[in-house]
């Protein structure tokens, strides 16, 4: 089947995916750039450009890194960034700390849902 | 507008809509909009065309931080818009993302009053805005208010559930909320146009 804008390269890796479950391209690149890009492009403001400078001239990988950098004022010293910036990062910090091991109600409802209904069907068949 | 139609798809929807309503039973599309609050509180549709829409809501979705004084007259003055039915998630924080903008409350819901603009209670998880206090507060002063799903899909439509368990937080019931009527009578709570 063909598949507009998959060629032989991304039909391999999706095969290789699906056969081990990883990819090694991917696992190399991780290895090159282990960064949580998730959790920071997470803080608003910071998106992957932003998260690329900041580890090519600091080496931030994560969210603590981050917060280290910005605290013994690093980040202002960088060319485009600037004390408010620096200060804007330590305010979202604190804001996605406040969140965190919290999960939105909305979004894990159906998942709930699901595992109640699991478990009533078990207790219908004891 | 949010999520980019121009205003002439905006005019061909409307007629798709028309034709699809001509051969609907028991079904009524409603022709409506979501309009972008500009930084000075204008909206981007011309009234031309926001006159033959049903609903307009309006909200905030660029420039977050302004000070609590010109993001105040901004939402104000779309509240205060002849053409804007509904001010849609009124504070805009996205929980978890982003801190709500910096408004008057008391204001804008005193204003939402005497304008006759609905506000809206966005059902969407991360939203839920207004947040229960404040809908407590529109509901003391009479204040009209809506509950949207905010679908950008049609399975977001189940997120209702979330905006009704919002309004019961904030002590609303049945007679607050625009959208427990019948159509004729939805359509006839709405600003005159």
């Amino acid at each position: 089947m063909e598949i507009p804008g998959v060629g032989q390269s991304i039909a391999e890796k999706i095969e290789e995916l699906i056969k081990t479950g990883k990819i090694k391209y991917y696992e190399e690149l991780k290895e090159k750039v282990p960064v949580d890009l998730g959790s920071l492009s997470g803080i608003e403001g910071l998106g992957s450009k932003t998260v690329k400078t900041l580890w090519q001239k600091l080496k931030i990988k994560n969210i603590d890194d981050l917060e280290k950098v910005a605290l013994s004022h690093k980040i202002s010293g960088l060319p485009g960034f600037g004390e408010k910036t620096e200060q804007n990062i330590l305010k979202r910090i604190e804001f996605a700390k406040k969140s965190e091991g919290r999960y939105i109600l909305g979004f894990t409802l159906p998942l709930i849902r699901e595992i109640e209904h699991r478990l009533r069907s078990l207790r219908a068949r004891a | 507008m949010a999520g980019g139609l121009n205003e002439e798809m905006l005019l061909n929807q409307g007629e798709e809509i028309d034709e699809l309503n001509e051969q609907l039973v028991g079904i009524r599309i409603l022709r409506g909009v979501e309009l972008n609050i500009l930084k000075d509180g204008s909206v981007d549709i011309s009234d031309k065309i926001l006159e033959k829409l049903d609903v307009v809501s309006a909200g905030v979705h660029s420039l977050f931080n302004l000070n609590r004084e010109e993001m105040t007259k901004r939402v104000l003055k779309a509240i205060e818009n002849p053409n804007v039915d509904m001010l849609c998630h009124p504070t805009g924080r996205q929980i978890q993302k982003r801190e709500p903008i910096q408004l008057d409350m008391e204001k804008i819901i005193e204003a939402a009053k005497e304008n006759d603009t609905i506000l809206d209670i966005d059902s969407y998880p991360d939203r839920l805005d207004l947040k229960d206090e404040y809908i407590r507060k529109a509901v003391k002063v009479g204040a009209k208010l809506g509950i949207s799903s905010d679908s950008h899909s049609k399975i977001h439509l189940h997120f209702l559930e979330l905006g009704i368990a919002q309004a019961r937080r904030g002590w609303a019931s049945a007679k607050d909320i625009v959208n427990t009527r019948k159509v004729e009578e939805f359509l006839r709570m709405l600003k005159t146009s």
